[in-house]
């Protein structure tokens, strides 16, 4: 191609965008549909290979016969295509918490990083014996939870010995690949399922072998393990396995037989010993019986002898207490004496105590009277002492030589003016001793002698000084130099003389001395003259006259002013009275004076009287101390006497009392003695009836055991020989052990890949269904696409070929067209195919199956192969188009094509059908049959959108009918209750009872059921599970179920013919009414049973017969009892009654419908998901499909159109001409889909329906309706977007010429 | 007043920034019962004239009367109508339906017409009386044409609006339509237009407008109409 083709490729695309939308568009919802649903497959497939590659899911699993150890292990680990091989251990068991009794397989966990590892989804690893990881499950079927307990039996009630603990704790839960079903496969207990399983620590478990060997592949993870490739390569590993087996197998079992042998030698060693140790014993015995009579006989002696002792031991004890008593009596006679005699003497002692007593007191008061006295005397001679005293004060020589000279003072003197008077004379005294120095002890006489001298000499020496002589002298003298020695002036020698006895301490040395002297001399003279003048004077003088003459001096001169205050002081003092003057003072000094002596005589008087009183009792003074002493003594030993007596009393009562108290206990002792005494003459009385006791015992043993012996003997060869015999057997045993087998087995018989395995082909068979269908609508819509191009194009191609463009060149404009847009939607398709329905589809089996989360790998191989198809068939369609024009020379092409001539339509044949018929319904007929590839394509589009609508509605319908079917019109009651096998029919009757008195409780029916496994006769395939319900009565059901066909709802009834089964059952065992099939009575025995009936039920397999049936089945009655309960219509829900039921002991279990409704209600939820995708895939196809119509039709009846225009046709009445063509094909189209739907709905609903559930299947009116609705809405809606092309359609158009 | 009045009508159309003139100012007149005949080269504009006056296209401006309505004030509606009952249309290229037959195409137009003629008469006048069962793609062009024309005048239109009725055919076909249509006119008194760009026809008509540019360049009454026997081209 060259550029300018190219470009007018793209100029063309760009002015039929719309053409190139539709094939784009219904190529990619084509694809998408096909790499969607298909590719779910894929994705299905990928993502669980991925999650098995993920936790290294075990590829082979080997059983054993003989289970195996480490070298089997090590053996298929040396395998060259095995990467890892692993023992691990399991045990089936019936798991119970609180209502659920569960077939549970508990696993042993895989080590870390092993084989079958898995996801912990919650919680934590096991971390004792009685910890466990749960199955996580699924929102229907969830395994135990999380810190549920889980009690662990085996069905018959035993525990199961393969494991240490009898109860699990759920610490947490898992997911894994070795269980995707929420039905797993068969336990090893008697057929079961396997509901729900555990992991638990190795060391958990008993068994010393393993139970299954898990091997993963060296090179399997690289496969999908759902694809032919891997199952080759595992089923060569599996046959490589199976030839080691030939030789490993038996190794165990030959190390089991080694074991066994040695074991059997040990068994025979045991029985040698055991004959050994039987002899042995039996002669033990013999002589254990000998020593045993020869004890008896010792031991009768022995009781014999006691008796006698104990006799004599009863008399003495007697003697000995009768002694006691009477020493008893003595001692208490004794006492009584003793005590009389005390009480005499006590009533004696207090009579002489009361007069000692009253002597006491009277000497008391003779100590106190002269204590009295003693003190009166002493007051009186320290009154006198102070008299004494203050006598002596006044008569002290100073004070009274004061006094004396104060009585010679003037009295009215003042105390004042005598001071002074005194200073004076202090002052001549201390002049006089200063002067006189050596006078110390000059008396008065002396004094008053000198006092004469002094007066005769100073009288002599003053006038001596006063003389003219020495006042010439004196003159002289003091012209001459003052310090010239006397010695050297003249006639100084006499005055010298003089001035030194005037100046004693005067040196005189010169003539300044001198005249000094002198004049201090003068001075005194002076002073002495003045003095001498004075009263004070003479005053003195005339004291010192008379003085007492032989007084010394110092006595006389210093007067003691400070004295004379004292003495004033005092006076005052005592006298009370102030002493103002000379007087006073004198006269108070004679008044106290007075008092004093006065106050002294009558003190020596009033002591006097007391010395005579004294003497009158014969003390004396002196002596009252002594005497007050005597007394005391006196009365102390008085009260020593007392007390003494007094102590004798109470000591006397003391040991009066001690000797009752003695004798007290003397008695009780005595008393306590005997008691003992005969206490142990009874203990040795019972001891010897004991011993005789055991003596009659051990003879009665002895006799036993000499019986025993006999037994023994027996018994023992017996064994001997028992043992023997089973020795001899497990030899024979050993030597005929069966040789070990190994079971391997691939994924594909591995339940949960192998059943994912079958649902990822159902999807792939659904996903077959879409992509031929749409391959199909898609090149049609093709075909009409590109023929409409190529004859709108038929000028341009002549031109073309005309130009010499080869017819290839030509052809591929219109390949590369249809191509480019095939191939774009072939991606957009891929794209949004592998994102909207896997995950959806994924979704919602993830609601049956565990799974992990979707692994979006492009399904590259569907791509491929959709996109080479769909390439393929629109470049066909193309092809096909262009050959015609292309054969055509390019004359012919550039002439327009041969108008398609009008031809009448097979129904206008039938005259008055055709005649009655208008013109554009004429128009219309012919149209729609005039182009056929419009018609198949508009139908084919149209009856697949209503087709999918009608499944996707369906689905929902299926879905809706079984959960309202099975609940609400089959399913009569709520829920059941099973009872406990000893349920006693009373007990029953009373429950039942008490159940239909409550508000929430309608009806109860009394039934039998049980679960049991049924097949067809020749038992091919898996068994199915089947709840079997009994009825006493066949109109008994009418309370629990309505029986009746799925076809016409015909009433079933129940007779004691035949067993009544619901439709799934049958239909997976493929049997019909009147045949016979096995199925397990109570006990688990098969018994072909009749079919009476098929009855609509969508969940679980169920049959249901008459009490009389099954017993003519079995020849016994049921026992398994349970209670069907349907509760009132007002009750919301029955939350309470389920709690009260469980508190029944009678109830062994509860199981009611209303959870499991609520799970399939979100079921039904996320189905409606399944449903819009659908609904909008349809919308999709059908907008494609109508408008590629539409517009093709009206674009190739353009000319047609104007023309009507023109000849005056209404806007509606040529939009009614054209799209009434349409409409008729839309409704064709959508009542044609809803067959197709209704298949397609049966053929996916058969697919995806789960082995015990039955979706319902009929889709409903309403469905088809609202399909076929919906679908022809789209028509009219689409018809609507045309409008508008319609309308812009010009009349001019008419007039061009033809193309 | 004449039967039809075309009073300064100018058709302007708009193309991008240009504006084509395709009539300006225009302005001639018919009477009932006449053959006009509008003749001109391609281009000059008849076609123009022929799709207002048959209610297809509208003026710019200027008025146009047809029996007294004003065409050119009519709305999409009262158009559709006017189409409906008072033009019959003849097509160059016939513009029958092709998957209804001779006489259906004729019913096709009488099934919405108020007054209309019997459709196996009609196809009879135009001589089509056997083949009127006759797909069109089982017709000559002639005869393709008649049953245009019968499909027209059944109708019983006031005007017959011919485009070219002789363009696709030969001469001697194209001779025979114009004499049915002459002979409608004058025995059924039918105004008939006719769009030509064959001058050598107008002879015919009793009225010849010849346009040329988008203007009239001569509108005359022909005398003497002939006979199109007697016209040679």
């Amino acid at each position: 191609m060259n550029r300018t083709l190219i470009k007018s490729l793209i100029r063309l695309i760009r002015t039929s965008l719309s053409r190139f939308l539709a094939v784009f568009a219904i190529v990619t919802i084509g694809v998408a549909f096909f790499t969607g649903v298909a590719g779910t497959a894929d994705i299905m497939s990928v993502s669980v290979d991925r999650y098995s590659d993920e936790t290294n899911l075990k590829d082979i699993t080997v059983y054993s016969n003989y289970g195996f150890d480490d070298d089997d292990v090590k053996a298929v680990e040396d395998i060259e295509e095995v990467k890892k091989a692993q023992g691990a251990k399991f045990t089936d068991v019936i798991g119970i918490h609180e209502n659920d009794s569960w077939v549970t397989r508990i696993h042993s966990l895989p080590e870390e990083d092993s084989i079958n590892n898995f996801v912990l989804v919650s919680g934590r690893y096991p971390e004792n014996e009685h910890e466990a990881l749960a199955e996580n499950g699924s929102e229907l079927e969830p395994g135990f939870t999380l810190g549920e307990r889980i009690d662990v039996i085996l069905p018959d009630g035993s525990k199961n010995e393969d494991i240490v603990s009898d109860y699990f704790i759920i610490t947490g839960t898992v997911d894994t690949p070795l269980y995707l079903n929420e039905i797993k496969e068969n336990s090893t207990l008697s057929n079961q399922y396997i509901r729900t399983y555990l992991y638990v620590n190795e060391d958990v478990f008993t068994t010393d072998y393993y139970t299954e060997l898990n091997v993963l592949s060296k090179n399997g993870k690289p496969y999908n393990s759902f694809t032919k490739p891997y199952e080759t390569y595992s089923k060569e590993l599996k046959e490589t396995i199976k030839t080691l087996a030939l030789t490993q197998a038996d190794a165990r079992r030959n190390k089991i037989r080694d074991d066994a042998l040695a074991e059997y030698e040990k068994g025979i060693q045991e029985y040698r010993d055991g004959e050994e140790e039987y002899r042995n014993g039996i002669r033990e015995a013999e002589e254990e019986i000998a020593d045993g009579e020869k004890q008896i006989s010792d031991g009768e002696a022995e009781i014999a002898e006691g008796a006698k002792q104990l006799e004599e031991a009863e008399n003495e004890l007697n003697r000995q207490v009768a002694d006691a008593q009477k020493q008893l009596a003595d001692a208490a006679s004794l006492l009584a004496d003793n005590s009389r005699t005390l009480a005499q003497k006590k009533a004696e002692f207090e009579a002489q105590k009361k007069d000692l007593l009253k002597t006491v007191s009277d000497l008391q008061n003779a100590i106190s009277q002269l204590k009295e006295a003693k003190d009166g005397l002493r007051q009186i001679d320290e009154g006198l002492v102070q008299i004494d005293e203050g006598l002596s004060e006044l008569n002290d020589p100073k004070t009274a030589l004061l006094i004396d000279l104060l009585r010679q003072a003037d009295p009215e003197m003042t105390l004042d003016d005598l001071k002074q008077l005194a200073g004076s004379l202090n002052d001549l005294a201390s002049e006089i001793r200063e002067r006189f120095p050596e006078t110390e002890e000059i008396t008065a006489e002396q004094i008053n002698d000198l006092i004469h001298e002094l007066e005769s000499q100073f009288d002599t020496d003053s006038a001596l000084l006063n003389s003219e002589e020495t006042v010439l002298l004196i003159e002289s003298l003091s012209q001459l130099d003052p310090d010239t020695p006397l010695s050297e002036a003249e006639g100084t020698q006499e005055l010298t003389a003089l001035l030194t006895k005037w100046n004693p301490l005067q040196s005189f040395e010169t003539v300044s001395d001198l005249l000094t002297a002198y004049e201090n001399t003068q001075s005194l003279f002076d002073r002495l003259n003045d003095l001498k003048q004075t009263d004070a004077y003479v005053r003195v003088r005339e004291i010192i006259d008379s003085l007492d003459p032989a007084k010394p001096i110092t006595e006389i001169f210093s007067f003691d002013i400070e004295g004379m205050d004292e003495t004033v002081r005092k006076l005052e003092e005592n006298t009370g009275t102030k002493i103002n003057t000379v007087g006073d003072l004198l006269n108070s000094y004679d008044e106290l004076k007075e008092t004093l002596e006065k106050t002294k005589k009558e003190l020596l008087d009033t002591r006097k009287s007391i010395t005579d009183d004294l003497n009158e009792q014969g003390v004396r003074e002196d002596g009252i101390d002594a005497k007050i002493k005597e007394l005391e003594d006196l009365i102390r030993t008085i009260q020593n006497g007392l007390a003494e007596g007094e102590k004798a009393l109470t000591d006397g009562e003391a040991q009066l009392n001690d000797g009752w108290a003695q004798l007290a206990k003397g008695q009780r002792d005595l008393d306590i003695l005997s008691a003992d005494g005969r206490a142990q003459i009874a203990e040795g009385q019972r001891k010897l009836i004991d011993s005789q006791n055991q003596i009659n015992d051990a003879i009665k043993k002895l006799e036993e055991g000499r019986k025993e012996l006999a037994d023994a003997r027996k018994e023992g060869a017996d064994k001997l020989a028992d043992a023997k015999a089973k020795l001899d057997e497990a030899k024979e045993q050993i030597d005929s052990l069966e040789h070990g087998t190994w079971t391997v087995l691939d994924r594909a018989s591995h339940y949960a890949s192998a059943t994912y395995h079958q649902t990822v082909d159902q999807m792939r068979a659904i996903g077959n269904v879409f992509p031929l269908f749409f391959i199909l609508v898609a090149a049609l819509v093709c075909l009409t696409t590109m023929t409409r191009m190529v004859s709108e194009q038929r000028g341009e191609t002549g031109v073309l070929r005309a130009l010499g463009y080869s017819k290839l060149q030509c052809a591929s404009k219109y390949l590369i067209y249809a191509l480019s847009a095939t191939l774009l939607g072939c991606i957009a398709g891929s794209v949004i195919g592998m994102h909207t329905f896997p995950p959806i589809i994924y979704h919602v089996w993830r609601m049956m199956y565990i799974l992990p989360d979707i692994v979006l790998t492009p399904p590259w191989k569907l791509i491929i192969i959709a996109t080479l198809s769909f390439m393929a068939a629109m470049g066909a369609v193309t092809w096909t188009v262009l050959r015609s024009d292309m054969q055509e020379v390019p004359a012919q092409l550039l002439r327009p094509k041969a108008a398609k001539s009008g031809r009448s339509a097979l129904i206008e044949r039938i005259g008055f059908v055709w005649k009655k018929l208008s013109f554009t319904w004429k128009v219309t007929m012919r149209n729609i049959f005039r182009y056929r590839r419009r018609f198949i394509m508009t139908i084919l589009g149209v009856a697949g959108c209503g087709a999918l609508m009608v499944t996707g509605f369906g689905i929902r319908d299926s879905i809706n009918d079984m959960v309202d079917l099975q609940f609400f019109d089959i399913l009569r009651f709520d829920g059941s209750a099973s009872l406990n096998d000893e349920a006693s029919e009373e007990e029953i009757a009373s429950l039942r009872t008490k159940l239909l008195k409550r508000d929430d409780v309608s009806s109860v029916t009394d039934v039998y059921a049980y679960s049991a496994l049924a097949s067809d006769n020749e038992q091919s395939g898996l068994d199915e599970t089947v709840s079997v319900q009994i009825f006493n009565e066949p109109e008994e059901i009418e309370k629990a179920y309505d029986l009746r066909t799925r076809t016409g709802h015909e009433k079933i009834a129940l007779n004691d013919d035949g067993i009544v089964i619901s439709e799934k059952l049958a239909e997976n065992l493929s049997l019909k009414k009147g045949d016979t099939f096995l199925m397990e009575d109570e006990k688990g025995s098969r018994k072909s049973v009749k079919i009476a009936d098929i009855c609509e039920m969508y969940i679980q397999h169920q049959a249901f017969m008459t009490k009389a049936y099954y017993e003519s089945l079995t020849g016994e009655s049921p026992s398994k009892r349970a209670l069907f309960i349907t509760g009132s219509e007002e009750y919301e829900d029955l939350k309470d009654l389920q709690a009260d039921l469980m508190e029944e002991e009678l109830v062994s279990g509860i199981s009611f419908y209303d959870e499991t409704l609520n799970n399939f209600s979100t079921m039904v939820k996320s189905l409606d998901l399944i449903v819009w995708t659908l609904i909008i895939s349809s919308m999709a196809l059908a907008f494609v499909v109508l408008g590629n119509l539409i517009h093709i039709n009206v674009a190739e009846r353009q000319r047609e159109i104007a023309t009507l225009k023109v000849l005056g046709f209404r806007r509606k009445e040529v939009q009614s001409y054209i799209f009434k063509e349409n409409n008729i094909l839309t409704i064709l189209g959508s009542l044609a889909g809803l067959p197709l739907g209704n298949l397609l709905h049966h053929y996916i609903m058969g697919c995806i329906e789960m082995d015990y559930v039955m979706f319902g299947r009929n889709v409903s009116l309403m469905s088809f309706v609202i399909s076929a609705a919906l679908t022809i809405g789209f028509g009219m809606l689409v018809n609507l977007a045309m409008v508008r092309t319609l309308d812009s359609i010009k009349m001019v158009e008419s007039l061009k010429s033809v193309e | 007043m004449s039967y039809i009045e075309f009073r300064n009508v100018t058709k302007t159309y708009h193309q991008g920034e240009v504006d084509i003139h395709a009539l300006s100012d225009i302005s001639f007149e018919a009477e009932k019962g006449e053959i006009v005949i509008i003749a001109g080269a391609s281009g000059a504009g008849k076609s123009t004239v022929l799709n207002i006056l048959g209610g297809m296209d509208t003026c710019t401006s200027g008025t146009i009367t047809v029996d007294g309505e004003r065409v050119d004030q009519m709305d999409e509606r009262t158009l559709t109508d006017y189409r409906r009952f008072d033009i019959g249309f003849v097509f160059q290229f016939y513009n029958l339906v092709q998957n209804l037959t001779a006489l259906e195409n004729v019913e096709l137009a009488v099934e919405i017409c108020k007054d209309p003629l019997d459709p196996a008469e009609t196809m009879e006048r135009v001589g089509l009386g056997e083949r009127m069962h006759n797909f069109p793609s089982q017709l000559s062009g002639g005869e393709q044409q008649r049953v245009a024309i019968a499909r027209a005048l059944a109708k019983n239109p006031k005007l017959l609006l011919c485009d070219e009725p002789t363009g696709a055919l030969d001469y001697v076909t194209g001779k025979q339509i114009l004499k049915l249509l002459q002979e409608t006119s004058r025995t059924h008194g039918m105004t008939v237009v006719i769009i030509t760009h064959n001058l050598a026809i107008t002879p015919m008509g009793d009225r010849i407008i010849r346009i040329k540019s988008g203007r009239v360049i001569e509108n005359r009454i022909n005398p003497e109409p002939q006979n199109i026997d007697t016209i040679e081209w």
